[in-house]
């Protein structure tokens, strides 16, 4: 709870009203009170003898929901946490990634739109790759090794491996 | 004997005298002793926060549950500057107005009342008291609800409340009175009977 705050400050003003809706919203208890009005709100109860009713009528609501018993939860639920914690999948790599990428203010429109676009675009490199005519896969990677590796390396063939009997 | 101690032994060990911020980097860099002695520090509010809420000892456990979850969760997503009890209240808050939400859907019902002390050794005329206050209490609208226990039941300063609620303190003070009100209407007849207890 809230400690009572014994500053030397002589306290702020609080007119009747306001110590009055203090009582109704927060109760009796200065404890409760907001901590710039406590000095003030006890000074206004004692100089405003109107306020004890409310005060009076604070304390007993007071009372009442004190007496709701205080809710103490089963004795293993922090193990359970605990367990339930350790036991949690630990973040891939690529969603720690993938998550870095997209800003936390995505919205889940845009974020559909730049999957369309990647989906499209994918779809596209692969249909060309399939489609264009006159290829040659063996020359494309002599080609590319070539120039990988430089005009020492010789492309050699599973059966020059010694792969097959 | 809190969770905590029963794993360190005996001696009370000097990280649940940290502050939640401290904590929280020790979570970041993977302690998981950190995790259990914030557990220790705030799961009784938490998950008593929730049975005000919810006034159902399941439901309770599994937003407590799930609230720091969660936190373990999003740990490395968490900010200094953001203040960890509020963010908890808050958590476990949305996943009660989840539970709201369901239970429309599908009933009506008043939440059970149960005696959270449970047992046979509870006495029963207290027990019927706390049952009809927590009636009273589990009919008030879900904001009034959260606004008495934050501040009656958990003791929360006004500013961290409202903070928690996305409201003034202007306006938490309007859902507390009114809450109250709604109250003593209707504990009214019963006042009499309780405060002879």
């Amino acid at each position: 709870m809230a400690k009572f705050d014994q500053s030397s400050q002589p306290p702020s003003p609080v007119s009747a009203k306001r110590a009055a809706r203090i009582l109704e919203a927060y109760g009796a208890d200065p404890a409760r009170w907001p901590a710039a009005e406590r000095s003030g709100t006890l000074a206004a109860l004692n100089k405003f003898p109107e306020l004890a009713d409310a005060r009076q009528s604070a304390t007993d609501m007071d009372q009442i929901l004190g007496g709701a018993p205080d809710y103490t939860p089963s004795a293993d639920l922090a193990r359970r946490i605990s367990a339930a914690a350790l036991h949690e999948p630990k973040t891939p790599a690529w969603r720690t990634w993938l998550s870095g990428l997209i800003p936390a203010s995505a919205t889940p429109m845009g974020l559909m739109q730049s999957v369309a676009t990647l989906f499209v675009a994918v779809t596209l490199g692969v249909m060309a790759g399939a489609f264009i005519p006159g290829s040659d896969n063996d020359a494309m990677a002599e080609e590319f090794m070539l120039l990988a590796f430089g005009p020492a390396y010789q492309m050699q063939t599973f059966e020059e491996v010694g792969g097959a009997e | 004997m809190t969770l905590m101690a029963t794993e360190m032994g005996q001696s009370a060990p000097p990280m649940s005298e940290e502050s939640d911020e401290a904590l929280m980097v020790r979570i970041c860099a993977g302690e998981r002793l950190a995790f259990t002695a914030l557990l220790d520090r705030h799961l009784k509010a938490v998950a008593g926060f929730a049975y005000r809420m919810l006034m159902d000892t399941a439901e309770a456990e599994d937003v407590a549950q799930e609230t720091f979850l969660r936190l373990w969760r999003n740990r490395n997503k968490w900010r200094p500057e953001a203040k960890l009890r509020t963010w908890l209240f808050r958590v476990a808050r949305n996943l009660c107005i989840d539970r709201f939400r369901r239970k429309e859907v599908v009933t009506d019902q008043i939440p059970e009342q149960v005696d959270p002390r449970g047992g046979p050794s509870a006495d029963l005329q207290r027990s019927q008291s706390a049952g009809l206050v927590n009636n009273a209490v589990a009919q008030l609208p879900e904001r009034q609800r959260a606004a008495i226990s934050l501040v009656y039941h958990q003791d929360l300063s006004n500013i961290e409340a409202a903070g928690i609620l996305g409201v003034s303190v202007d306006a938490l003070e309007s859902l507390l009175s009114r809450g109250r009100r709604g109250l003593k209407k209707r504990l009214e007849e019963l006042k009499p009977h309780l405060l002879e207890e």
